[in-house]
């Protein structure tokens, strides 16, 4: 029991698992197949995107473009299918430019050593610019049929979408526990000097994960396209960034690297999920939905950091 | 030095850059002298500001079109910019700007009624003509309003049509953009008291605000299904709506969860938006007005004033027909669309 | 102490680089756009500068001392609109005020509280009191503007004096005070110091903590400042001011040449940063230039400016 308790998401956990049976006794249909089943679809965008983002946290990062990705990405995809691209073909494509974007932010701050968060905060306005500008200011929407199997489509009884994010996800924890890639990547965000005194490529590792980033942000666009069925290119993900940091911050990820796991941003992912479909599950206010989210992420944070002193104080380390 | 040097070509590059960025919209613009002397109505062409909540939806968009084409017709000058975001002190500071630029008059759609009340009287004092349009700010300067039809005759419309369509009885939601903006919220409060008076039996369980996110939009949808397992039917008040809520009944339909037919759905949504769901029934009326002609209306209106011309009651407005003119406000009216009639419109 | 002064960054090889991209950008559009050059023209732009003007300058040493708050937005909503229930509460519009101004150090001190003594991450911190904040806004006033507030009151935000509005002079005011708070006082070190190495600091017996706090009282009661001018300015409170403002001033602050990582930075590298911003825009604005292409512009400007900062 103990030791359970120590494990670093075990107060973000416990803190989910309360707030869940908070909601399921306000309103039990909260805890019913289809409802858990709809805020796990409602939120494999985020998760997948999440992913990305705990990478970049890990790395001492911080991305605040996502958001613009998935508008310029979703927008692409919505071009390609109005010009009558095949739905397979216009969503690697989809991919592709997502790619490219982690490509443009990775080349800045890798190779140019530009710090992340000026790279992102520029390219989030001008991917934005360019989405809005590649639409013409017209919707995306009406897409063709085989489309919607990308957001909507069932393969062996579970969703699509919720397939992809959960192989990515298993992907990416994969890669992060048992390659050299992600080992680098814990190091490089621990204490960087000595990852570079241990002869690792900074540069090259902080590209790859942009990169990678870019590719998951454009997976999510697909799925957004293909789901919520039309994209504004002006307002599709405006408050993406800030959600999935505050997610993988909840995760118990710490901003200045090093810290955090893709498992603990999933829950994150589900506890934000969570209290926005209860909230409105349990019939509160309109008015109210917003202020009881902000109080409960920051509440989130407060038993976060509680874990996080009584660790430290056998450590002795600095936290901020 | 190398500092210097860099920041120069960095200079130079934005700078250029922006220039290609506003070759295509101040072309043939009147460029002569630096300075701000010369007279609003000098000789030459007209110029109008119009100016829209935000850029980037599809209504507005529209609306573009039609200013551009009322520019080609009457031969003046239209500039039709706004803020990415629907934010008021963003939108009054371009005002503004533009105010600076001395256009003969300026066409707004107002995000804050009260807070244009400044530079409205600012305008005015510049000989400014004023109109706005599509969203109202009454007790202030402005001289006209251009729209479709009165707020309450809109939410009254929406209320009307969802009545009919759910027999009169049973729970309904509202979708709005922005808990806070004033048109949305006359037009649902005239809604309520519309199905107060008219169809008692209808209860309006909740309104949900989607901050103008297409995603939050349709989890809003998705979330009211799930809680309201015997919802009728859902009225989405901005552009974004109606479409999310007929996505998500589309889904939800087709999973099996929810009975086709089940859920009616209504709102105000540009047709080119809802083409699919109207022709599969999922969505049966739609109400909504040709944001294009709202716009076109609004120059010509802007226009009229500028030339010291009146306007009237049934004024024949060109592409556009007869105008109803009452108090101060000039009504072009509401089109209903069906699916017989969906494929007919350009926008 | 006086080592950590003697480090104060002001370099004025970079503020002379600010200074010309300021000068290249108001001379071009002095070319490229009529009625850009005149005096009106120029005092518009400093009226409406003042709101995220007022904000970065506690974001600034926030950003200095290696912290970020992102929360300014919510914060200012917040403020203005208990201001405007004191208001329409039967309040005198000067005590409804000062209700905003605390409401806004309440906030700050929120933050400052869970920063500073608990050592929370700031950027956590405040998302959750952005969200929050603005959702209370909503809950106060179910998203209804508040308006009609008496003459007196627009003198802050419209009344011009000799021909500079005042809210312009406020501005100026603020971050010559600021600057020299900064510059001259121990505080000013400390924050810096704090930026730089804050064990050093810590060990050198100061209180770490109180710094922080008071930084994060400051941003709070800036940013209600920055409420009551907005409402001021635009004669209404509404639940949606301040929305993305932080972007803005943030944009500002590192334009201006403050290290994101803390410990560098100057109040007038960002006061230049703000100037080149808000002329930025206006003369886009009067070019006609689609703010789509204004924000692409803006990114790009970002990138080549700031682009020197090594990570």
């Amino acid at each position: 029991m103990k030791r359970l308790l120590n494990i670093h998401e075990a107060p973000t956990i416990l803190f989910t698992l309360l707030i869940g049976i908070i909601f399921a006794f306000i309103s039990p249909a909260f805890l019913g197949l289809d409802n858990v089943k709809l805020i796990l679809d409602q939120n494999t965008t985020t998760c997948i995107v999440a992913i990305g983002m705990t990478m970049v946290i890990l790395l001492g990062g911080i991305d605040l473009s996502v958001g613009s990705v998935l508008a310029l990405t979703a927008t692409s995809v919505g071009l390609f299918l109005s010009s009558g691209m095949s739905p397979w073909l216009a969503s690697l494509l989809g991919v592709a430019v997502g790619v490219l974007c982690g490509i443009f932010n990775g080349y800045f701050i890798a190779v140019l050593n530009i710090p992340d968060i000026i790279v992102t905060l520029a390219s989030m306005y001008i991917f934005r610019g360019l989405a809005v500008g590649i639409s013409g200011g017209t919707w995306m929407t009406n897409f063709p049929s085989q489309f919607q199997f990308f957001g909507q489509g069932k393969l062996l009884g579970i969703s699509f979408p919720l397939l992809v994010a959960i192989i990515l996800v298993i992907g990416f924890v994969l890669l992060l526990k048992f390659t050299r890639f992600g080992r680098r990547i814990y190091a490089i965000g621990g204490n960087k000097s000595a990852a570079r005194l241990a002869g690792i490529g900074i540069a090259k590792s902080k590209f790859t994960v942009y990169v990678y980033s870019g590719m998951l942000v454009g997976i999510a666009a697909v799925i957004f396209a293909s789901k919520v069925g039309s994209v504004q290119a002006s307002t599709a993900g405006s408050n993406l960034s800030f959600e999935v940091m505050a997610a993988v911050l909840i995760g118990g990820g710490s901003i200045f690297g090093g810290i955090g796991t893709i498992a603990g941003t999933v829950v994150g992912v589900l506890l934000m999920g969570m209290i926005k479909n209860g909230l409105i599950i349990a019939k509160v206010s309109p008015f109210w939905v917003d202020a009881a989210t902000g109080f409960l992420i920051i509440l989130a944070i407060v038993i976060n950091t509680l874990q996080h002193v009584r660790q430290n104080r056998r450590k002795g380390g600095e936290l901020i | 030095m190398r500092k210097i040097a860099m920041t120069l070509i960095t200079g130079m590059l934005a700078l250029s850059l922006s220039a290609c960025g506003s070759a295509g919209n101040s072309a043939g613009q009147p460029s002569a002298g630096g300075n701000g002397e010369q007279g609003s109505s000098a000789s030459g062409t007209r110029t109008y500001f119009m100016n829209p909540k935000s850029i980037g939806p599809a209504y507005w968009a529209a609306a573009e079109k039609g200013a551009n084409q009322a520019a080609s017709d009457l031969k003046v000058q239209v500039v039709f910019n706004a803020p990415t975001e629907a934010d008021s002190s963003k939108q009054i500071n371009m005002i503004q700007d533009m105010l600076t630029r001395k256009v003969d008059g300026i066409g707004v759609s107002p995000n804050d009624a009260k807070a244009v009340g400044p530079v409205f009287k600012k305008a005015a004092g510049q000989n400014v003509k004023i109109i706005t349009w599509d969203s109202d700010a009454p007790e202030t300067d402005r001289q006209y309003y251009v729209a479709p039809a009165t707020d309450q005759e809109v939410g009254e419309k929406l209320a009307k049509t969802i009545g009919d369509e759910i027999g009169g009885k049973g729970k309904i939601a509202f979708m709005v953009a922005g808990l806070g903006s004033q048109n949305q919220i006359a037009k649902s409060d005239a809604a309520k008291l519309y199905l107060a008076a008219n169809y008692p039996d209808i209860e309006v369980v909740t309104t949900v605000a989607s901050d103008d996110d297409q995603q939050k939009a349709f989890a809003n949808a998705q979330n009211l299904i799930k809680t309201y397992p015997d919802l009728k039917g859902i009225i989405g008040y901005a552009g974004g709506e109606s479409p999310a809520a007929a996505e998500v009944v589309e889904q939800a339909v087709k999973a099996g969860t929810l009975k086709a037919g089940q859920i009616a759905i209504t709102g105000i949504a540009v047709p080119s938006v809802v083409k699919n769901y109207i022709k599969n029934g999922t969505i049966k009326t739609d109400i909504i007005w040709d944001p294009g002609k709202l716009a076109y209306t609004t120059v010509y209106a802007l226009d009229q004033l500028a030339q010291g011309k009146e306007i009237k009651d049934g004024m024949d407005v060109p592409t556009v027909g007869a105008v109803k003119v009452s108090d101060k406000n000039i009504f072009i009216g509401m089109l209903e669309v069906t699916k017989d009639n969906v494929d007919s419109f350009g926008f | 102490m006086s080592t950590l002064a003697r480090k104060l960054p002001f370099k004025p090889n970079r503020m002379l680089v600010q200074l010309l991209l300021l000068l290249l950008i108001i001379l071009f559009f002095s070319f490229q756009a009529p009625y850009f050059l005149s005096f009106t023209n120029f005092m518009n732009v400093l009226n409406q500068m003042v709101e995220v003007g007022l904000i970065a300058i506690p974001m600034t040493m926030i950003i200095i001392s290696g912290a970020m708050d992102l929360s300014v937005g919510s914060i200012l909503a917040f403020s203005a609109v208990c201001m405007g229930i004191a208001f329409e509460g039967g309040l005198n519009i000067w005590l409804s005020v000062i209700v905003g101004l605390l409401a806004g150090l309440a906030c700050g001190a929120v933050n400052g509280y869970l920063i500073a003594r608990h050592r929370m991450q700031a950027i956590v911190v405040t998302i959750g009191m952005l969200v929050m904040l603005r959702g209370l806004v909503y809950v106060l006033n179910e998203g209804r503007p508040v308006s009609g507030f008496p003459d007196a009151f627009y003198f802050m935000g419209q009344q011009y004096i000799w021909g500079i509005p005042f809210n312009a002079i406020f501005l100026a005011v603020m971050f010559l005070l600021v600057t020299f708070v900064m510059k001259k006082t121990r505080f000013g070190a400390y924050v810096y110091g704090i930026g730089n190495n804050e064990e050093t600091v810590h060990y050198s017996g100061i209180s770490v903590i109180r710094t922080r706090f008071i930084l994060f009282l400051l941003s709070g009661l800036f940013s209600a400042l920055a409420g009551v001018f907005l409402v001021s300015r635009l004669a209404s409170a509404e639940a949606t001011s301040g929305t993305n403002i932080e972007l803005d001033v943030i944009t500002a602050t590192l334009i201006g040449g403050t290290h994101i990582f803390g410990g560098r930075g100057s109040l007038s590298g960002t006061f230049v940063g703000l100037l080149i911003i808000v002329f930025l825009r206006n003369g886009l604005n009067l070019l006609g230039v689609s703010v789509l292409y204004q924000s692409v512009i803006l990114g790009i400007l970002l990138l080549i400016a700031v682009g020197k900062q090594k990570a």
